[in-house]
């Protein structure tokens, strides 16, 4: 995003609409710090300016600066994928798909959320420990799997590791005796990851809505614990005849 | 993906907090979805859905809900909601006799959702578990910002605007309710809770909505 200097009547009220605060004072001109800025429009769509002086970058669709929008902003579709947002439908459709069946387990890692954002480099970090702990596959319909140079080392493409994201998610499906290992690579590479991330389980419910102890057990013993509240899905779902 | 399991604050304000997701599934349920995603609106609202709206379109707090079921396109992410159990189960009911085949997703806290669920006899298929946030937190706001900006999952909530409303409401610019609208305007989707951000600006504030407003 940008802002048309000799536009802006410098009322610098955009500027608390801005998630990552890319938008400062410079002179008497509010600015946008092209460095920071996740082309997530929230300040075209939010801020209302008052004298239509804020606007699309030029090069807001220029490869690898598009991904910041394919990753920022909720309403574009990510051209690798087709898929809007971040993610794929995961444990949404899971009743239709039958993704991540009894004696598997999901796991996601959100990274950036909650409010910091992220560089591609702190997606590295993360797809090279997964990889070094034997993880090698991204969940294909996710638009991370479209960005790793090497499946064996998790490197992703050099080009993209300058762009920052509001977040992104690396999704993978493990054999419930890999879980253990996975929640520890996490909490290792934790330490080096210069953001944040959400760290989501996610699995089939037995009858009598009983979870599997084999699942909670490998969350308790890595020192993880569960919230309170979590997504669950309701298992009304199924292809249409 | 909606980020909504991560939601944050105290435990009894997020028991008064519930989503509801309509899901087609890419390549298998994805055609033609505008009628089922009719009767999902139609069954939220029936049961009183304080929010609701399409990623494509945006919410009620900021449209016209006509306009949202206007534009409704098989591209749509149709998803809102509620603030009590009885709404949770009365929507499951409604939406099992339906039989739309689409998928349905309830977050909330789970000792208030699964007996939602066993109360109208729905038998989930999956649970996704939140496991914390880890890395920096040196670096996030504060438990009180978080507990309103993790109420949009796609964290377009600006920390800085949040602390904003606070001021305005403290100086008496804003009421709660104004104030908890402006911030559900940021959240396309229509899963941000403004009846819950209210309560926690009046908490936070000291401020009630003075009856003339």
């Amino acid at each position: 995003m940008i802002i048309h200097p000799e536009i802006c009547v410098g009322c610098g009220r955009c500027q608390p609409y801005c998630p990552t605060k890319a938008i400062r004072y410079e002179g008497r001109k509010s600015v946008i710090d092209q460095d920071i800025c996740y082309e997530c429009s929230t300040c075209l769509r939010a801020a209302h300016c008052p004298v239509d002086a804020i606007a699309e970058s030029h090069n807001v669709y220029d490869y690898p600066r598009a991904l910041r929008r394919y990753f920022s902003d909720p309403s574009a579709r990510h051209v690798a994928t087709g898929i809007e947002g971040r993610g794929t439908e995961e444990t949404k459709s899971a009743d239709v798909t039958r993704r991540c069946g009894p004696g598997k387990v999901g796991v996601a890692i959100e990274i950036g959320r909650p409010n910091l954002g992220m560089s591609l480099r702190d997606v590295q970090k993360i797809t090279r420990a997964i990889a070094r702990a034997g993880v090698h596959k991204i969940e294909p319909h996710n638009p991370i799997h479209s960005m790793i140079a090497d499946e064996a080392t998790g490197d992703l493409k050099p080009e993209m590791l300058g762009e920052r994201l509001l977040s992104a998610i690396i999704e993978i499906e493990v054999e419930r005796e890999q879980l253990r290992g996975i929640l520890r690579t996490l909490k290792e590479v934790a330490r080096e990851v210069d953001s944040v991330f959400c760290v989501d389980a996610f699995t089939v419910v037995e009858p009598q809505l009983h979870i599997p102890e084999e699942v909670l057990e490998s969350i308790r013993a890595e020192g993880f614990t569960w919230r309170p509240n979590a997504k669950i899905n309701m298992g009304l779902g199924r292809a249409w005849e | 993906m909606t980020h909504s399991l991560h939601r944050s604050g105290d435990i009894e304000s997020q028991k008064k907090d519930f989503n509801w997701f309509m899901y087609q599934t890419k390549g298998v349920n994805d055609k033609n979805i505008k009628p089922k995603a009719l009767e999902f609106i139609a069954a939220a609202e029936a049961v009183g859905s304080e929010n609701w709206g399409d990623v494509k379109t945006g919410p009620i707090t900021q449209l016209p809900s006509e306009e949202i079921r206007a534009k409704i396109t098989d591209k749509s992410r149709i998803r809102g909601v509620f603030t009590k159990r009885e709404q949770v189960v009365a929507f499951l009911k409604r939406i099992k006799e339906k039989d739309l085949g689409m998928s349905v997703v309830i977050t909330g806290v789970l000792s208030e959702v699964l007996p939602a669920c066993r109360e109208a006899a729905v038998t989930p298929h999956s649970v996704n578990y939140s496991l914390g946030v880890w890395g920096r937190k040196d670096l996030l706001p504060d438990d009180v910002t978080l507990s309103i900006t993790t109420m949009c999952g796609h964290h377009m909530i600006p920390p800085r605007f949040v602390k904003y409303v606070m001021r305005q409401v403290e100086k008496g610019k804003l009421t709660p309710e104004a104030g908890s609208v402006k911030l559900a305007n940021f959240c396309y989707c229509g899963i941000f809770n403004q009846v819950r951000c209210a309560d926690i600006i009046r908490k936070e504030t000291g401020r009630e909505t003075p009856p003339d407003r």
